[in-house]
């Protein structure tokens, strides 16, 4: 085999790799970001209900 | 969200010294007397096949730690553990034979028992993917899962010993019981390469644990939304 074939065959393994790691290293990325939004929506929301059946129940006791 | 900070630091740290082992390896390390230029994948693939090692015996160890506690944090670090391990066992797959052709002239050689006995692993684990998922979430499926992690961690010993007892060596064997068989500068190389992928292995699988932490808070807290809706 010549050193150019040699050299591609290489080159490819080791593209094709890192490749595959920076799509996976973006993937998970997106996955954490997304999922730290949703987390801080969710949890908001549940922040207001409770809030909001706090203030209800206030207002049933004070009558 | 410390987890995410531990991992963003261990995919830091390989960072810094993938490209540094690939650039030693390019330009400092000179070419093997026997294999020339091609034994450059060996800086990639032999800290991949490691790296996929040590995931997959994280997740034994997990699983063994399951089975002991019954917790199911244990359960959830077996299972990204094999995530993991079945990611750098692709890239096994994938690296390997390209250094085969280049080498021997054949993309895989059915005769050499230690690409044989690492693609059981590998298709043993991807098995377990099938089983994971076709049961349903529960203490059942823990309890499978972690016995099926440890019944596969015995092929990770005999992969590696594969190579060694081996009648017809096409694989070379480089760590040998008298060290190493090859120069200081690649053994130094191959160290900086291998730290770098096992940091790498670290931080994917802190990070995937992160992931699937957050998910399942999602997933509780939602239901708790949901349930006071109804």
């Amino acid at each position: 085999m010549t050193l150019r074939t040699a050299v591609e065959y290489v080159a490819a393994a080791y593209l094709l790799a890192w490749l595959a790691i920076l799509v996976y290293m973006l993937l998970i990325g997106q996955k954490l970001q997304r999922l730290e939004t949703e987390l801080a929506r969710v949890e908001q929301a549940l922040a207001a209900r409770d809030a909001a059946s706090a203030a209800i129940d206030e207002t049933a006791a004070s009558r | 969200m410390l987890t995410v900070k531990r991992g963003s630091l261990w995919v830091l740290a390989s960072t810094v010294l993938i490209p540094l082992a690939t650039a030693l390896a390019f330009w400092w390390v000179p070419d093997d007397i026997d294999q020339g230029f091609s034994q450059k994948i060996f800086y990639l693939h032999v800290p991949v096949a490691l790296s996929a090692y040590a995931a997959f015996a994280y997740g034994a160890f997990a699983a063994a730690q399951y089975l002991r506690t019954r917790d199911v944090a244990w359960d959830l670090r077996s299972y990204v553990g094999v995530h993991v391990g079945t990611i750098f066992g692709t890239l096994v797959l994938v690296t390997g034979p390209i250094w085969a052709k280049v080498s021997w002239g054949v993309w895989w050689d059915w005769s050499d028992k230690q690409l044989n006995v690492f693609l059981i692993l590998f298709l043993f684990y991807c098995a377990y993917f099938m089983l994971r998922f076709s049961l349903d979430e529960g203490e059942r499926r823990a309890a499978f899962s972690a016995v099926y992690v440890l019944l596969g961690v015995g092929l990770i010993p005999l992969s590696f010993l594969a190579v060694r007892v081996a009648q017809q060596v096409l694989h070379p064997v480089v760590f040998t019981r008298s060290g190493a068989a090859m120069p200081g500068s690649f053994v130094l190389v191959f160290l900086i390469a291998l730290a770098g992928m096992l940091s790498l292995t670290a931080g994917m699988i802190t990070l995937e644990l992160a992931g699937k932490r957050a998910a399942i808070r999602v997933r509780e807290l939602r239901r708790r939304l949901e349930g006071s809706d109804l």
